[in-house]
């Protein structure tokens, strides 16, 4: 595996993850507005009209169906947020010569489906028509309008802290909000992924207790064998996986490609950019 | 692929049965309608001369000056600035021509709300839920705008 092509990666990677921060920092929130629409709607026994929030639901489910979670591991902007903390921490942490706190592995797989019930929460809030009574707790609300300047954060003292105490999460695990919290991702990892560019490994060709690949990635995914290339909703598509694996076992669902070639990950990021142009986000 | 299969089903259940819900509201939506639009009919029948004097009343007492206002509020990110066109003492329409710090699918669905307004022909509507600060902002900015154009009558 070649170090510099690595680094290229990793620098495309930081650096779409960069400009969707900048350009697209509401895509995640619109999309899940459009989840809470649809149930609120119901609830008041309302007709679900396809309004700008539904357009980016459907639209980013679609994409997803396609490409997999590309857009958590690459344009969502709370998603590159934690990233950015967890890095800092990381850094922070080495240059200080102290070992980085992690999260054990055991808790973390509990936690996981903690997801589903934060989805499951809200989407009742808003059938049984009290969700804007619980406005001020959203971590998401905060982050939102800390990134657009907007410091009037009266209201919004719990979702603050909320987002404080995420923050030290994000530190002990990479991807802490994604993986155990959002309910966005909680309905992207319930959508299935054509087996395209989804990843697998070759297992028979594994260094007995390697699991590099599992420590690497930040969902923990074990993954599975070729010949079972079941699509896995906890993957973020970060696609670190298939630089670490030492034998170079880990490649997606089309033949003859890895899944981590630039133009495939350039061509990934320029369908959602032409979807996020054509939705006008 | 056993896995894909069924989330595939679940996801193409889901949307039939969104797809249903929608389909039964509307029926049921027209149904009423016919209902409402014949009740119309016969009261309007009914009180045709005393339509005419209320009309006279509402005539009477213009409140609001014709012309275009402006009005502005704070928003998401920044300020929401709105144009209410008066005619004949009307809110003719209410047009967003800045908003720059909202953000695109939030500013569109907030803009539900202009109907509404001119509906109402008043600017005490209920916010459009999920794009509460953007609704906010149209509504505050058109109410300062009304009041320009109160004032400018007065």
């Amino acid at each position: 595996m070649n170090k510099y092509d690595k680094k290229v990666r990793v620098r495309l990677r930081a650096a779409i993850q960069v400009i969707c921060f900048i350009f697209f920092p509401s895509v995640f929130t619109a999309a899940f507005s459009g989840v809470k629409y649809i149930f609120t709607r119901i609830g008041a026994g309302e007709a679900v009209g396809l309004t700008s929030f539904t357009s980016v639901l459907i639209a980013l489910c679609i994409y997803t169906f396609v490409f997999g979670r590309f857009f958590c591991g690459f344009a969502c902007a709370f998603g590159s947020f934690g990233d950015a903390v967890h890095a800092l921490y990381v850094t922070v942490c080495k240059k200080l010569k102290k070992k980085p706190v992690k999260l054990s592995e055991i808790w973390a797989k509990r936690l996981t489906f903690l997801k589903y019930a934060v989805l499951a929460l809200i989407v009742l809030a808003c059938f049984g028509g009290v969700y804007s009574q619980m406005q001020g707790i959203s971590p998401w609300d905060v982050f939102s309008m800390l990134r657009a300047g907007n410091f009037a954060l009266g209201g919004y003292i719990p979702g603050l802290a909320v987002l404080l105490l995420l923050l030290i999460g994000m530190c002990v695990q990479e991807r802490f909000f994604c993986r155990f919290f959002c309910p966005m991702g909680a309905v992207f990892s319930l959508l299935p992924v054509l087996p395209l560019f989804s990843l697998c490994r070759d297992r028979e060709n594994c260094i007995k207790g390697c699991s590099g690949c599992t420590k690497k990635c930040p969902s923990g995914i074990e993954l599975v064998p070729q010949d079972a290339p079941a699509a896995q909703g906890n993957c973020f598509m970060c696609l670190k996986c298939i630089d670490t694996c030492p034998k170079g076992n880990i490649h997606c669902g089309l033949p003859g490609l890895k899944g981590n070639e630039l133009w495939l990950t350039l061509m990934r990021a320029a369908a959602l950019l032409l979807l996020f142009l054509w939705l006008g986000i | 692929m056993k896995d894909f299969w069924i989330k595939l089903v679940s996801v193409l259940i889901v949307g039939g049965i969104l797809l249903n819900y929608n389909h039964v509201l509307e029926a049921r939506q027209k149904d009423e309608q016919i209902l409402e639009l014949t009740a119309e009919l016969e009261s309007a029948r009914a009180h045709i001369e005393t339509k005419a004097e209320d009309q006279q009343d509402a005539g009477g007492i213009l409140l609001m000056q014709d012309g275009i206002y402006e009005g502005e509020a704070q928003g998401f990110g920044g300020t929401v600035k709105v144009e209410v066109s008066i005619e004949e003492g009307n809110i003719k329409d209410v047009q967003v021509v800045e908003a720059e710090g909202e953000d695109n699918a939030y500013l569109s669905m907030a803009k539900d709300l202009i109907p509404e307004i001119l509906e109402a022909q008043s600017a005490e509507v209920d916010l459009v839920s999920g794009a509460t600060f953007s609704s906010t902002a149209i509504r505050e900015a058109t109410a300062q705008a009304l009041e320009k154009a109160v004032q400018s009558n007065e």
